[in-house]
């Protein structure tokens, strides 16, 4: 069966409000970064893919089977939602293994299953705590242990790092990357740092439209030659806010150390330097507007 | 599956507060209520009173049924269930002026004479219970009396008290000893006393069964949008009918459990006081009696409960299911019988076989729409949470959007 994810002019339109207009997406096998602002429609198209929104027009198939046809979609997916959360009252072994239940598991796969994703995501010693009790991060690692525990071919996961803590986050993009090596893997986030660590596939989506898609590469070629650093007098950082786009600002005292995108040399203390996804990304939103 | 969520729902149910608040108030009502009902003593010729029965006779139904009317004209409030849910009538004053010339037909008098000689007998019998009457015209035919009732219920419309089996099943009288020997054999040898006595356990129990599990209904219902826990169970494969008929289920045994056990426990010295007394008790009937008179009331309330909370998002259900509750109480027009398809089945008495077993196939339609109206209430919360599964929202969703 083939590994990936066809979406073909998809529109999903609440009343009269457009969320998703005409995207088209293939999503291979490996970590898929979906980026883009707050509203884009990054959390409607997750939901479409996991069968918790109908779409308007259009045609998706995950691994060669439409997404109308909700319980085999259900069946080889894994879903970690953006405000991921369990019952408190129960341990983390029972939360996973109520879900696990939920995903259609027998008893003897949940025995060998249930401890072996917990410690997976490293809460094998916490099994016994209660959900209430939980870290955010914690909570987060159950999130995408429920997700995995049925071996789904497709994992999407929804700003999944929202929230975490420097250590947790970079904990949490590791997992994902571990886990993406024989599945598909979207995520969905408007964390640039997230998707330049760990995904090589990406899509930008802005105003439900795709306005970019390709490798990171791509993205970063958009910028290539354009991102300037320089070192500014203070006073003078509102005048260049102005003109350029700033896409970084260290104050020190009365002077500013700046990183510019411009077509061309800003300024002769201006010195051209390696540009980021970040800067890539800041300069397509820019071109959007 | 279907056997391990189950089993899941019960736990959660046993770790839930409402749970327990349940518990405790439902055992201390029914201890509350049901302490002190012991007095059962077979007849012993000579007495002064032995209790009170439906009487039979043409006379006093026609007495009885007449001065019931002349009070309902003066209130001009009729009490009526036209599809079995209470109904209060008010007549314009054309039709009260026709009502009162169907009693001045029946009794010769005007109302304002009979009106008086209500007051009379209001005042002479100051102490409650009293049987009101209103002697009827000389030469009154029970035939005439019957088209005159007709006649009334055109005016006051369906379900009425003057509908000829209402009328000719509500008109008590003291019974005499013969009468109340021949009650006291039926309960003895037809409800083998524990029955009767776990009659009267599900009139009070279903007085407060009638609200309680609303709150487990709703708890269950909502805890799902409180934990956050909606969307990552709207994704897995299991269908919404597993999630629902497990939770129903899970929820309605839980319900159900004190109050078969409460049954049971209340039950021991009544079974026990009937083998001493000769008579060979039901040891099941704290099963039977509140499985046939309870479980379809707990099913319906739980089941409307989570419908409508799974229909709103909200705790709508409350103040509603409250007020319905509150309603089929005092719709009743007797707390013995008059079942109709009132939610809380009233029997406030220990005894009265004879009287049950004649109302016995009233109740089974009450209880057998009631089981059936869950069943759908059921089957709708299943289809209501696949529509919200699928991008569907609520309703309280939809006033928020338009609130905004």
């Amino acid at each position: 069966m083939e590994m990936s994810i066809e979406i073909r002019d998809l529109t999903k339109n609440y009343g009269k409000k457009q969320a998703l207009s005409k995207v088209d997406l293939t999503i291979s096998q490996g970590m898929f970064g979906l980026l883009g602002p707050n509203g884009a429609g990054k959390t409607t198209l997750m939901k479409i893919l996991t069968t918790l929104l109908k779409k308007t027009e259009g045609e998706v198939t995950i691994c060669g089977v439409p997404v109308e046809k909700n319980r085999q979609i259900r069946d080889m997916t894994g879903y970690l939602p953006q405000d991921f959360s369990m019952y408190g009252n129960m341990s983390v072994y029972e939360a996973l293994d109520y879900l696990a239940v939920l995903s259609g598991m027998s008893k003897s796969e949940r025995k060998s299953k249930v401890p072996e994703m917990l410690e997976k995501v490293n809460l094998l010693e916490k099994q016994k705590i209660k959900v209430k009790s939980m870290s955010g991060g914690m909570i987060r690692r159950l999130g995408i242990a429920q997700a995995i525990i049925h071996d789904p071919k497709v994992i999407i996961v929804d700003e999944p790092t929202a929230g975490l803590d420097p250590e947790e986050r970079v904990r949490f993009r590791n997992l994902l990357c571990e886990i993406a090596k024989d599945r598909i893997v979207l995520l969905s986030t408007h964390i640039v740092g997230d998707i330049e660590a760990t995904c090589e596939n990406i899509a930008v989506l802005n105003q439900g439209k795709i306005c970019f898609k390709g490798k990171v590469t791509e993205l970063l070629s958009m910028v290539e030659g354009k991102v300037y650093s320089a070192e500014i007098a203070a006073v003078e950082l509102e005048k260049v806010k102005e003109k350029y786009m700033v896409t970084g600002i260290l104050v020190t005292g009365s002077t500013a150390n700046i990183k510019i995108i411009a077509d061309e040399q800003p300024f002769s203390q201006a010195r051209q330097v390696q540009p980021d996804v970040e800067d890539a990304y800041m300069y397509l939103m820019h071109k959007e507007k | 599956m279907f056997g391990t969520l189950f089993i899941k729902e019960c736990r959660q149910v046993l770790k839930s507060l409402v749970y327990y608040i349940y518990v405790v108030i439902f055992v201390l009502f029914i201890t509350s209520q049901m302490s002190g009902e012991d007095e059962l003593r077979e007849p012993q010729p000579g007495w002064s009173y032995y209790g009170e029965t439906v009487t039979q006779d043409d006379d006093l139904i026609m007495e009885g049924t007449l001065a019931h009317l002349i009070q309902e004209v003066g209130r001009n409030s009729f009490t009526t269930y036209p599809i079995g849910f209470y109904k209060e009538v008010n007549l314009t004053d054309g039709e009260i002026e026709q009502v009162k010339a169907i009693l001045e037909r029946c009794t010769g008098r005007s109302f304002e004479v009979l009106d008086e000689e209500m007051e009379q007998q209001f005042i002479q019998n100051s102490v409650g219970g009293a049987s009101y009457q209103a002697a009827v015209k000389e030469g009154l035919t029970y035939a005439e009396f019957e088209a005159a009732m007709e006649e009334v219920c055109d005016l006051v419309g369906k379900g009425s008290f003057y509908e000829k089996g209402n009328y000719e099943n509500s008109i008590s009288v003291p019974m005499t000893y013969e009468q109340a020997k021949e009650e006291f054999d039926a309960l003895s040898t037809k409800d083998g006393l524990t029955r009767a006595y776990m009659r009267l356990f599900c009139d009070y129990a279903g007085i407060i069964l009638s609200v309680l599990p609303i709150f487990i209904g709703v708890s269950r219902a909502l805890r799902d949008k409180r934990a956050k826990v909606q969307q990552v169970i709207f994704s897995k494969s299991a269908s919404g009918i597993q999630i629902i008929v497990s939770r129903y289920l899970a929820n309605l045994v839980m319900i159900s459990i004190p109050v078969f056990l409460t049954a049971l426990l209340l039950q021991q010295p009544f079974y026990y006081r009937a083998q001493t007394m000769g008579i060979q008790g039901d040891i099941w009937a704290f099963l039977t009696v509140p499985g046939i008179w309870l479980l379809p009331e707990i099913m319906t309330v739980l089941a409307v409960s989570f419908l409508i909370t799974e229909f709103t998002d909200t705790i709508w259900t409350i103040f509603l299911q409250v007020a319905w509750a509150f309603t089929s109480l005092i719709s009743a027009t007797t707390l013995v019988g008059d079942f109709g398809l009132k939610l809380v089945a009233r029997w406030n008495t220990l005894g009265r076989t004879l009287l049950y077993f004649s109302l016995e196939k009233e109740l089974f339609f009450n209880r057998g729409f009631y089981f059936l109206l869950a069943a759908v209430c059921v089957i709708l919360t299943v289809l209501v949470y696949e529509k919200k599964r699928r991008g569907g929202e609520s309703v309280h969703e939809k006033l928020r959007k338009f609130d905004k």
